[in-house]
């Protein structure tokens, strides 16, 4: 696989993670830049181990874990502020419905997002690698270097701090 | 409910189960109505976060900062490499045989290739400040080659004298580390400067190895400095009225530059304490001087360019300069991440 191609392909991936593990736009663009330079000086040495998603997502988490420990905080991601419902509505996936659900599903996406992003790190990423991506379990667990059974409980909480979070 | 049922419907929305615990579950959920309601917020919440993730895209900068990258570089002319070489060689061969013979027939004083200032000796240096980027030695011995004249040119010591200086002109010593920093610091406490208020604070990124042990070097900055302030010591910032003015002012101010052969643009890049460099043209206008940034070197090309403090850094002659060199090639730089500077001088700017 070309190098074009795994950018082509993992761009939208690795940018969302990073938008969702950086305090900003800004520093989520920085951060995905950083992760691709460190991909194209690895391709070569990829001798396909593991699944060039897996891989792939690998350099990305060990770049954001080492970039929170430089910034010394906790990241938070940062709502969606500059969307407004309309813009959601021209991107959502359901463009035949009526403009009150659409209005209302972009909102609902919203609340989401602002909730993933109040969640604790270690839930949110895991959340975001199994609901957000698509990972599997397994991949999740080479990924962050997890046992399979820390994988399966944080998301188990993850996704019951998320249903709190949105009742409230 | 309960920590077990949490993870038992988390497993369940993923197909995680074995049969038996799955069968129970269905059993469980066809007795409890709860249940079902939370496994079905379960399954709509998983629902919603795929909807954000597939709203997300990039934005389109991410695209146009990796070009470099997705190009395949370096993508240099369509020769053969030893061809380029021979052809660089050639010509650098060829200028400084000119050179050199124009210097040694004509009267008068000899070629002196520093740049008109006050300076004391380099003797004391280790090793070049500025080398050239390394050319094949196939079969040629170093010594036979016209190009180790160059070398030995560009890095002979220096006898100390003071020569008048008019106008001022910028020198290139690199980045600078620490130490010197604090003796710059020094100077202008007790040698205010007209042209302070342009320069900003000093860069704590500035080159902190290697060079701490070069006096020589040190003493050379102590006295450039007494006649340009830190950080300005480009012609056109020693040359301007002086007066407060900040950085984003000198973009707007600054002297009227084209760049079709009256600019000139320069990068360093500090590689384990020698300095690799080239010129090139500014493809558009910065403020003259020298800038600190922070390079990405890859397959020797210039694949990222940040100011130093990153995207946080907000200084706008930085954020020009290394929009710069973005893409530029660099041939002898390792890959890797290097401090580097960026000299821009605006020649015959009035």
């Amino acid at each position: 696989m070309t190098f074009e191609e795994l950018y082509e392909r993992f761009r939208k991936p690795v940018w969302r993670l990073a938008r969702r593990l950086t305090a900003s736009e800004e520093e989520a663009l920085d951060a995905t830049q950083e992760i691709f330079l460190r991909v194209w000086r690895g391709l070569a040495g990829f001798r396909g181990e593991a699944k060039i998603s897996t891989w792939v997502f690998q350099i990305a988490w060990n770049y954001l874990r080492a970039h929170r420990r430089r910034m010394g905080r906790q990241l938070h991601f940062i709502e969606h502020g500059s969307e407004t419902a309309d813009e959601l509505v021209a991107t959502a996936p359901d463009t035949q419905a009526d403009p009150e659900r659409r209005v209302a599903a972009a909102q609902l996406l919203d609340r989401v997002d602002q909730a993933i992003g109040a969640l604790p790190e270690h839930f949110r990423v895991v959340l975001w690698l199994r609901d957000g991506e698509n990972l599997s379990y397994q991949e999740i667990a080479a990924v962050l270097d997890l046992p399979i059974g820390t994988v399966r409980s944080r998301l188990a909480r993850a996704r019951e701090a998320l249903h709190r979070a949105m009742e409230t | 409910m309960d920590e077990i049922t949490v993870l038992l419907l988390s497993r369940y929305v993923d197909g995680d189960l074995g049969p038996a615990e799955t069968s129970d579950l269905e059993e469980r959920l066809r007795l409890d109505a709860q249940l079902q309601k939370d496994l079905a917020a379960l399954r709509s919440l998983r629902g919603a976060v795929a909807a954000a993730a597939e709203r997300d895209e990039p934005p389109a900068e991410l695209d146009r900062l990796m070009e470099p990258l997705r190009r395949g570089v370096p993508e240099g002319p369509k020769v053969r490499p030893w061809l380029r070489w021979a052809g660089m060689a050639a010509a650098a061969v060829l200028a400084v045989t000119v050179v050199y013979e124009v210097d040694q027939r004509a009267p008068g004083p000899k070629l002196d290739p520093r740049p008109r200032g006050v300076y004391q000796s380099r003797a004391a240096e280790p090793t070049r400040r500025f080398a050239l980027a390394p050319l094949p030695t196939a079969s040629t011995p170093e010594e036979e080659q016209p190009l180790g004249a160059a070398d030995r040119l560009l890095a002979s010591p220096i006898p100390e004298r003071e020569v008048a200086v008019a106008p001022p002109v910028l020198e290139v010593l690199g980045p600078l580390n620490n130490e010197e920093e604090k003796v710059f610091a020094a100077n202008d406490k007790e040698q205010p400067h007209a042209d302070e208020a342009a320069s900003g604070p000093p860069s704590e990124e500035m080159g902190d190895s290697g060079a701490a042990a070069d006096a020589g070097r040190s003493a050379a900055r102590k006295t450039l400095t007494s006649q340009e302030p830190p950080s300005t010591r480009s012609t056109a910032a020693s040359t301007s009225e002086g007066g407060k003015r900040n950085e984003a002012a000198a973009i707007g101010e600054m002297a009227p530059m084209s760049f079709d052969g009256a600019g000139t643009g320069r990068l360093y890049v500090a590689v384990d304490g020698e300095t690799i460099w080239r010129s090139f043209d500014p493809k558009r206008r910065c403020p003259p001087g020298r800038h600190i940034v922070r390079v990405d070197i890859a397959a020797g090309v210039v694949v990222k360019a940040l100011p130093f403090g990153g995207v946080q850094s907000l200084a706008p002659a930085e954020t020009c300069a290394a929009d710069l060199v973005r893409g530029l090639e660099i041939e002898g730089v390792p890959d890797g991440e290097y401090r580097a500077e960026v000299v821009v001088e605006a020649v015959g700017a009035k």
